[in-house]
């Protein structure tokens, strides 16, 4: 898996300061994106999957601290780069689209203007006229009606699903070999969410780099993804094919998970309890020194108050479980 | 003594009625903005009635307007028999004894000057009901949903996510409500705890008898918790029945693309999204003829021009559409 990883990364760690102390976001987090692949990182509020994203496109605000044993990207190790040389990347191999498209779009200048100037780190050499109409078809590309004309307007002018289209046609407009989209759906309504999908499996083919996307929706990431990395308490503690995972989760917290995400298809009796998991997440400030999931764990026994080892099984599976 | 009295009364009404709740051509407006148009249901006593819809289908409006926080333009509103629009002031303070709001965001909906205590007792206090006893009372409520009454000195920005949602269920219940009114009750929480957070929804409501209407736009709550559902679309009911027979077998066209849109775990049921062409249309200007002709994919020239009325199928189960899919 390594060998063709696209981005690799090692013990990476954040933090950030805080008045109660330094919060440990992400703990010794290993993460492997192969080529050519779409990974969701899946996780609830307060796992670090934001922060992880952060810190892959050297986002991070200036209160956190990250700091990595390896990071290596197509084979090239940006650990031992300064932060400038890191910079270079982003925006013309690496890509980022965010949950709300609102604030990421300069509300003063046009979309179009915009959309050229994300181009020009990418391509200096190429006249801005043409970089325009490379704009405007990509516009078409995702879907946006009279896109030529749209191209001088602003972003208030487009409506939510609209500004997530113009998001989308500026992450493939610089062609990224990673492209890693932060819950594009989230901010929208469920009909335009489902055209968003349609759409992002549809690009899948134009992108000839991986994708990864971060979600708090199991279902949409078995809509989309090949490979799923589950995190939890800053941790990743289970990583495999989408199919494998979902169907036989090997971590408890997986399964738990999995278990709280309802059907409305699977029982006809409304009074029947729901499924949830007791307690609440590890406070970043002061983390177990265990297992991160021992302490709402139903399978929780001795071992867990070590922290268990990473332990890789067969076709790019791995977890972090004692009981494995 | 008076609460038995009244819960006698509140028995006879339902006899004589049937619905607890009964909306008729009820029309919210903001200024131009139509945003409940026309609409009319009703809801049984102890029942878990669901709403759905997108932003800006006027389901959190229709839900003020249930709680009198919003006057109607026209139409009525009938609680336990009572035009609450017609009802003078003293029948209008006994509204809160009988429906509760909770709001879709729990802190901002709490005061931030006041602390735990004055939240929970304000309400009580303004309509001089504030005894010793209600306090017993408040305290069993608060026990019951795991809250510890050292919180009771707190501000709302001390309070978590869950105290707070918890704080706004006991400062309802407080007064005594039949109906509660839930907008979006599990906004906000994750996956692992929002479980909990319908669990003891569902305890509330067998304990004390208490009938919902839950509004949300997360179709795998709708279709696990409730008996019955309304889909909105434009301010208007498009199709409402049991859930089971809805989420089975939509009659409704966007019903269907609202459920085919909606990301599942389940393989046998990824296969068959469909997507609606278009966008919302603007609420200010609604298409004319049946509103949701512009995206539906059984369009027909009747739809543009003739609105569609709520007609009924079998077993209570309505649509407004003049080409339903199959049902049966």
């Amino acid at each position: 898996m390594t060998l063709s990883a696209l981005l690799s990364i090692r013990a990476l760690d954040v933090h950030y300061a805080t008045e109660r102390g330094p919060a440990q976001v992400l703990r010794g987090v290993d993460i492997d994106i192969p080529e050519n692949s779409v990974v969701g990182i899946v996780g609830e509020s307060g796992s670090g999957k934001s922060t992880l994203a952060l810190a892959i496109m050297d986002l991070l605000p200036p209160n956190a601290t990250q700091c990595a044993a390896s990071y290596s990207f197509e084979g090239e190790d940006l650990v031992a780069q300064t932060l400038a040389e890191r910079r270079r990347l982003r925006g013309t191999e690496m890509a980022m689209i965010f949950q709300d498209p609102m604030s990421s779009l300069h509300p003063l200048h046009a979309i179009g203007t915009q959309m050229v100037d994300t181009q020009r780190a990418k391509y200096p050499g190429v006249a801005a006229g043409e970089l325009w109409q490379r704009a405007s078809a990509m516009l078409t590309r995702v879907g946006v009606p009279d896109a030529a004309a749209r191209m001088s307007r602003y972003p208030h002018e487009f409506s939510g699903g609209m500004r997530q289209r113009v998001m989308i046609a500026m992450a493939l407009l610089v062609q990224p070999k990673l492209l890693i989209a932060d819950e594009p759906t989230t901010a929208l309504d469920a009909t335009i969410e489902a055209q968003i999908i349609e759409l992002l499996s549809d690009v899948r083919r134009d992108i000839r780099g991986s994708v990864i996307l971060i979600s708090h929706s199991l279902g949409l990431v078995a809509d989309l993804c090949d490979h799923v990395i589950v995190m939890y308490g800053g941790k990743v503690i289970e990583v495999g094919k989408v199919d494998d995972v979902f169907s036989r989760p090997q971590h408890p917290y997986t399964e738990a998970l999995l278990a709280c995400e309802i059907s409305p298809w699977q029982t006809s009796d409304p009074s029947a309890p729901l499924p949830r998991i007791r307690g609440s997440p590890p406070d970043p400030v002061e983390p177990p020194v265990g297992c991160v999931f021992a302490a709402r764990c139903p399978q929780c026994f001795d071992r867990c108050s070590l922290p268990p080892e990473t332990k890789w099984l067969d076709s790019g599976r791995a977890v972090a479980c004692w009981l494995r | 003594m008076v609460g038995q009295r009244q819960s006698r009364c509140l028995l006879a009404s339902m006899n004589v009625a049937g619905a607890i709740l009964n909306v008729d051509a009820a029309v919210v407006r903001y200024g131009r903005f139509t945003a409940v148009d026309h609409l009319s249901l009703s809801v049984n006593a102890r029942e878990t009635l669901g709403l759905v819809g997108e932003s800006g289908c006027g389901k959190t409006s229709l839900a003020k307007a249930l709680v009198g926080l919003l006057p109607l333009a026209s139409g009525t509103i009938r609680l336990e028999g009572v035009d609450m629009q017609r009802a003078h002031v003293a029948e209008r303070s006994w509204l809160p004894t009988r429906i509760q709001l909770l709001f879709q965001d729990p802190g901002a909906s709490l005061s931030p000057r006041l602390n735990v205590r004055r939240l929970l007792e304000e309400p009580l206090r303004i309509r001089h009901k504030l005894t010793p006893a209600s306090w017993q009372e408040i305290e069993k409520l608060m026990a019951e949903l795991g809250l510890a009454t050292h919180i009771l000195e707190r501000y709302p920005h001390q309070l978590s996510g869950g105290q707070a949602r918890r704080i706004s269920i006991v400062r309802a219940l407080a007064m005594r409500p039949r109906i509660i009114v839930a907008d979006e009750p599990t906004a906000g929480l994750d996956l692992s705890v929002q479980g909990e957070m319908l669990n003891l929804l569902a305890q509330l409501q067998r304990e004390l008898g208490l009938t919902y209407v839950l509004v949300s736009h997360n179709l795998n709550i709708i279709g696990r918790i409730t008996n019955r559902v309304a889909v909105m679309y434009l301010g208007q009911i498009v199709e409402i029945g049991r859930t089971r027979q809805i989420f089975d077998r939509p009659a409704h066209h966007y019903t269907a693309a609202l459920l085919a849109a909606n990301p599942t775990l389940d393989p046998r049921r990824r296969q068959k999204r469909i997507v609606l062409k278009g966008e919302l249309p603007s609420p200010l200007s609604p298409p004319s003829g049946c509103r949701f002709h512009t995206r539906c994919p059984a369009v027909q020239q009747i739809c543009h021009v003739e609105v569609p009325s709520l007609r009924p199928l079998a077993n209570g189960h309505h649509v407004a559409c003049h080409f339903p899919r199959e049902t049966a």
